[in-house]
């Protein structure tokens, strides 16, 4: 045991005041009596009723004595050296990866890595100083360079695990600016392992504390749907064995909320099985859970959603009598699906299908317009003129002053370099409830608008008659118009969604709110103000839908779903030792001294003593009373 | 100064003019009137004894055998009266000569002994100091003419050493002489005790009275502190913190010890009669002794 601050016990001397007072208040007068044998009688009898009432005043003293002893040693700050790994400057990062949710060790490795930072607040000698870090999706400094061990365990109660993967750079590097200006800074890993394989490394000394004892772990590492060959939709998922013991488990698979089939699966250790189904057509929400394994510390990666778009994906008619360049944009589009006929076929031949947008090639348009977003390009006047109702369009004649004159602020024309095109002519076009968006001295070469609700998009010059196709504006022009007309998907997350991964939210022109209806049912809503949404409270694992409210209502965007498909955060065998950079970090040997501080138990003594002191006086300042009234 | 100043013998012949009425010895209380039997019957001889009436001295006797002889007659039946008075350290105490014990133990004795001589009883007076040896002693005399010599002889008398009553009262009780009434006059401060020391003298024959001497300040003493007592007599040593508490016990203590010595003497017949020096000695001798009975 030694003392942070021993001059303070030199505060001891007090006590030669206290005895010299006793001393003083001990040395009794001296009075001659004639004699003493009545009183030696008195005596007597006290002594005999109260054998301790003599000692009382010794015992006083002694009490007061420890007290002062006690209070002496608590300013003098004594500590017992412990096994310590914290001493000097430390900075802690305290993984909050979602492995570190397993519960091989109770009540699971967070609070583990919790229990064990909180015994180095403990024993956090008077000049160390502690930084946590709490490694995060988003790390955070939670306490920088403190002493004070109440905040800093109160930070560290608060902290909670991420739901998903960690942001290990980001957190290295906040450690290593802490560290910095401290002379013996040293940083102290508190994680399961699962560091990602390129790290920088660090300018200090670095230990690691590993956490959980246990790999079993039986976890879901795929879920996805996709088209065979055949263009048969197949649901694929794999289960990966990530402990070294055999697993059995029950695979069950529920499509669109109802179980679909459900298998006993046999993993064997340090392996992974693929399962294949084959999906029907009508489902779109999938989810495949484990139950009933063997051995399983960590349940976040025993359940997986996935979501089947195979009919999501945009259908466009192309009505062109041959048009490679047009087909081939087309193709390449993502999201869409082209299908091609010729104008003499005529409409009918697709009669019963529907189709999300109808692009008109150099061709009048057809008397019954169809119930979809239009797209014309070098639309012809009608071979009979139109009869009754004015037509849609007024096609008369050409022109071929095609000097752009003007391009509209539209985002239509967004990243479109519409500069050396040269138009040899275009058709006059007129549509009252269109918007030229392009306009030559001869007419507008671009217009676009809605009619009867529907989107319509007009190019007033064929393809053939320009060298557009073969500028570099040429299949942006063609994306951002179809994008306007057939607005894609919401968001876009092929790959599915990490938990606590941002997710971006495009919403469509009309849209007015986006709402987000999380698995727990909650609902997440964002005003439009700028195109991109970013949905950023996928903590949840799950599905969850999106809806984009217009003047129409809500209406369903589709869903994305939540997973923990990380091998890195379902592999929670705890690592022996961590790579940073080139450097290996040791693993931390109690080797270092902290200082556990008794001054908060001595303290206690002393009221203690001091309350045992108070019933000594008071019960012997009391005793005599109450016998004389006995005798009276 | 003196034990008999000037108004102390003043108050003494003040005493001799009514010590016709009184006389010392209640406890042979039939005694016949001494008026009624000066010159009846013959009783007995007895030896001359110094202080003696010449006029009572048989010369017939004295002639025939050269020895005086006194003639007792029947009705003045002779009276030996023992003074003891406890001139242990203790008793010279409190050293305000008002209220000291010694200084009023002797005022009574020379009270007492005036009014027996006067009577013609025979007085002995022992200061008690010591185990016995080197008592001051007086007596035995007879006569009102030796009260002066009583009152020189207690002016003497100094308080000295530790006494043990038992042992001083077994010594008396062997060698006091012709055995009579017995006055002690004592602060029974005696740690050893005195029962044995007074059954010792009434074995002997004693009438005892006693006169229990305590100053005011040893009833209800004026203390109050830490304070450690030294015993004047022995030089012992007691602790003690007074307060209150501690007070109200020892003043309890000092009526029991009295309630206990009070019943002893009832219990064997002796009177006992507590006196307080606060007390004037005059009025304790021609009042209080004479509602108690032990003056007539």
């Amino acid at each position: 045991m030694a003392f942070l601050t021993p001059l303070f016990l030199l505060l001891g001397l007090l006590a030669l005041p206290i005895i010299l007072l006793y001393m003083l208040r001990l040395r009794r007068r001296e009075v001659i009596v004639s004699s003493t044998m009545l009183w030696q009688k008195l005596l007597r009898d006290r002594e005999a009723n109260a054998p301790w009432q003599r000692l009382r005043r010794n015992l006083l003293l002694l009490l007061q004595l420890l007290i002062l002893a006690a209070l002496v040693l608590a300013l003098a700050r004594p500590f017992i050296p412990v096994p310590s790994v914290v001493r000097g400057s430390v900075v802690v990062l305290l993984d909050g990866s979602a492995s570190m949710r397993a519960i091989d060790v109770a009540p699971d490795r967070f609070a583990a890595a919790k229990a064990e930072v909180a015994s180095w607040i403990d024993d956090l000698g008077g000049s160390d100083r502690m930084t946590l870090i709490l490694v995060g999706q988003t790390p955070a400094v939670l306490v920088s360079a403190s002493n004070d061990r109440n905040a800093l365990r109160e930070a560290l109660a608060a902290a909670e695990p991420a739901a998903g993967q960690v942001d290990w750079p980001a957190a290295l590097a906040l450690a290593s600016g802490a560290a910095q200006g401290f002379q013996d800074a040293r940083i102290v890993v508190v994680s399961d392992g699962g560091l990602p394989q390129e790290l920088p490394p660090l300018p200090v000394e670095a230990v690691y504390v590993p956490v959980g004892d246990s790999g079993q772990n039986l976890a879901l590492t795929a879920l996805a749907t996709r088209q065979t060959v055949a263009g048969v939709p197949e649901l694929f998922a794999r289960v990966a064995n990530l402990g070294d013991a055999d697993q059995e488990a029950l695979l069950s698979v529920d499509l669109n909320g109802r179980l679909f089939d459900a298998r006993r699966i046999t993993v064997p250790a340090g392996e992974a099985r693929n399962l294949t189904w084959e999906l029907p057509e009508e489902a779109t929400t999938i989810a495949a859970r484990l139950s009933e394994q063997t051995v399983d510390y960590l349940a976040r990666d025993d359940q997986v959603w996935a979501v089947h778009e195979g009919g999501i994906s945009n259908r466009v008619l192309l009505v062109t009598p041959g048009n490679i360049f047009l087909e081939q944009a087309y193709t390449v589009l993502p999201g869409i699906e082209a299908f091609r006929i010729s104008p003499d076929a005529g409409l009918e031949a697709v009669a019963g299908e529907s189709f999300d947008l109808y692009v008109f090639d150099s061709m009048p348009l057809p008397e019954q317009l169809p119930d979809a977003d239009l797209f014309m390009i070098n639309p012809l006047p009608p071979e009979v003129p139109a009869s009754g109702e004015a037509p849609a369009v007024t096609v008369s004649g050409v022109f071929s002053a095609t000097t752009v004159t003007r391009l509209a602020d539209s985002p239509l024309l967004q990243f479109v370099a519409w500069s050396g095109i040269d138009i040899r002519q275009a058709r006059a076009v007129s549509a009252p409830w269109a918007t030229p968006l392009i306009e030559a001295e001869g007419g507008p070469l671009l217009l676009t608008g809605e009619r009867n609700g529907h989107r319509v998009a007009i190019l007033t010059f064929a393809l053939q008659d320009s060298d557009l196709p073969l500028q570099i504006a040429f299949p942006v022009l063609i994306a951002n118009i179809t994008n306007w007309l057939t607005p894609g998907r919401a968001f876009d997350t092929p790959t599915g969604v990490q938990p606590g991964e941002p997710v971006e939210i495009t919403p469509g022109a009309s849209t007015t709110v986006v709402l987000v209806e999380k698995p727990d049912g909650s609902l997440w809503r964002e005003p439009v103000a700028e195109n991109a949404i970013i949905f950023d409270e996928s903590e949840q694992l799950g599905l969850y839908q999106v809806l984009l409210r217009d003047a129409g209502g809500d209406r369903p965007a589709g869903r994305f779903a939540v997973n923990l498909f990380s091998r890195q955060e379902s592999d929670i065998r705890p690592a022996a030792t961590l790579q940073l950079g080139q450097a290996t970090v040791r693993i931390a040997t109690e080797e270092d001294v902290g200082q556990r501080e008794l001054w908060p138990w001595l303290t206690g003594v002393a009221v203690l003593i001091l309350v045992v002191e108070w019933w000594v006086y008071f019960r012997g300042a009391r005793l005599p009373q109450l016998e004389l009234k006995r005798n009276a | 100064m003196p034990i008999f100043d000037e108004t102390t013998l003043r108050k003494l012949e003040q005493l001799t003019l009514v010590a016709d009425q009184v006389r010392v010895g209640v406890l042979k209380g039939d005694r016949r009137s001494r008026k009624r039997g000066t010159s009846v019957e013959f009783a007995d001889y007895r030896n001359y004894s110094r202080g003696d009436d010449l006029r009572r001295l048989d010369w017939n006797v004295y002639a025939r055998l050269e020895r005086p002889f006194i003639k007792l007659l029947e009705e003045e039946e002779d009276l030996a009266v023992h003074l003891l008075v406890d001139a242990s350290a203790s008793m010279d105490w409190p050293q305000e000569e008002a209220e000291n014990k010694l200084r009023y133990a002797l005022h009574l004795a020379g009270a007492l002994g005036h009014i027996a001589l006067s009577t013609g009883d025979l007085v002995n007076v022992t200061l008690l100091t010591g185990r016995g040896e080197g008592w001051a002693r007086w007596g035995p005399f007879r006569g009102s003419q030796n009260s002066l010599r009583l009152f020189q002889f207690l002016e003497s008398g100094r308080a000295a050493g530790v006494t043990n009553l038992d042992v001083s009262l077994q010594n008396y009780a062997l060698r006091g002489g012709r055995p009579g009434i017995l006055f002690l006059l004592s602060d029974m401060l005696s740690p050893a005790g005195y029962r044995d020391g007074l059954s010792a003298l009434q074995a002997r024959g004693y009438e005892v009275g006693l006169l229990h001497i305590l100053s005011p300040d040893e009833v209800d003493p004026p203390l109050t502190g830490d304070l450690k007592l030294v015993d004047v007599e022995t030089g012992a040593d007691a602790e003690i913190t007074l307060d209150a508490t501690t007070l109200a016990r020892y003043r309890e203590r000092v009526r029991a010890w009295q309630a206990e010595l009070a019943a002893f003497a009832a219990g064997r017949g002796i009177h006992y009669v507590p006196v307080a020096t606060d007390v004037p000695w005059e009025q304790l001798v021609l009042r209080t002794l004479r509602v108690k009975g032990v003056l007539k």
